[in-house]
């Protein structure tokens, strides 16, 4: 094998490990790396003052004590797991299987590693900025909305930031499936339709308490 | 160039089981006839018997075969669950 045959296909394969991790890595491995990547993320999201203010969400908004950013990565990740963990066990006891804790709360941690790329592209000075700016948006008594004068390189920042936001977004939810239905060997239409609910479910519980934190700290 | 041979199992014509009907000693090339229906191992595919021999000799460790064959328990643990579906299936 040549050798840029062998970077290539060292090249792919690390492609497909971030597409699908959950193949080749599970259990404490996965618990490790994934708690890392959350309080990475965490910590990187704190100068741009990134919210991961629930599963699905981002918001950059106020600044909050350095503890208040880990809260939330741990929260969002411990809601949709502890979520899945009690769909699972549901769904597999109809079927007499048994699945590994660790492994489905292992895999959900690690599932969110695309948040990573979120707090790293908010770094970006002009998203920030752009976003302050949108916050004065006024709109008049007649409904005619005022725009604040944003710069076009912020503008074009935030488009990015957007853009990288909502492709993260997906990700995450298909590397949360991905992650579900490894763990728990699950397939279906009515996994799907179970992960769903559990998604919805998991985003308003880690809302509730994300705001039972921010009324703690004001 | 030897090629690999893999045990034939069902029918190429209406995919029934095959069954065996003549076995020769390499030995002393007795031949046996009758008509034994193959064992029910012999009834999976040829990667999942590899599995299961894999799977003896790893004494039924599934973290033992995640390390041998690279990849997660849960993946291991998995095709566990498809063999074990695959053998009630030939069974029913």
């Amino acid at each position: 094998m040549t050798e840029s045959s062998t970077t290539s296909s060292a090249t792919k394969r690390g492609f497909l490990w971030l597409w699908n991790p959950f193949t080749t890595t599970a259990g404490g491995t996965a618990l490790t790396a994934g708690v890392l990547v959350i309080l990475i993320s965490a910590a990187i999201a704190i100068p741009s003052k990134t919210h991961f203010d629930g599963v699905l969400d981002t918001h950059l908004g106020f600044a909050a004590p350095s503890w208040f950013f880990f809260a939330e990565g741990i929260v969002n990740w411990l809601s949709l797991a502890v979520v899945l963990w009690i769909t699972g066990l549901i769904l597999c006891r109809k079927e007499g299987r048994k699945f590994r804790a660790i492994d489905l709360f292992g895999t959900q941690a690690l599932a969110r590693w695309p948040f990573l790329l979120i707090s790293l592209v908010c770094l970006i000075p002009g998203v920030g900025r752009a976003t302050t700016a949108l916050a004065k948006l006024t709109v008049s008594s007649e409904g005619i909305p005022t725009f604040p004068k944003i710069a076009i390189g912020d503008t074009l920042a935030f488009a990015f930031a957007s853009l990288i936001m909502l492709i993260a977004t997906v990700w995450f939810v298909a590397m949360a499936w991905k992650a579900f239905r490894i763990s728990c060997d699950v397939s279906g239409w009515r996994a799907v339709s179970a992960f769903t609910i559990s998604i919805i479910l998991a985003e308003i519980i880690s809302k509730l308490v994300i705001t039972e934190l921010l009324i703690a700290l004001v | 160039m030897n090629k690999e041979k893999h045990f034939p199992v069902e029918c190429p014509s209406c995919r029934e089981h095959l069954e065996v009907t003549k076995l020769r000693c390499a030995e002393c090339e007795t031949e046996v006839s009758g008509m034994y229906p193959l064992p029910r191992l012999g009834l999976l595919a040829a990667d999942d018997q590899e599995f299961i021999v894999k799977f003896v000799l790893a004494s039924g460790s599934l973290k033992e075969m995640a390390k041998q064959l690279g990849v997660s328990y849960p993946t291991v643990r998995n095709r566990v669950n498809d063999i074990i579906k695959t053998i009630e299936s030939q069974s029913a």
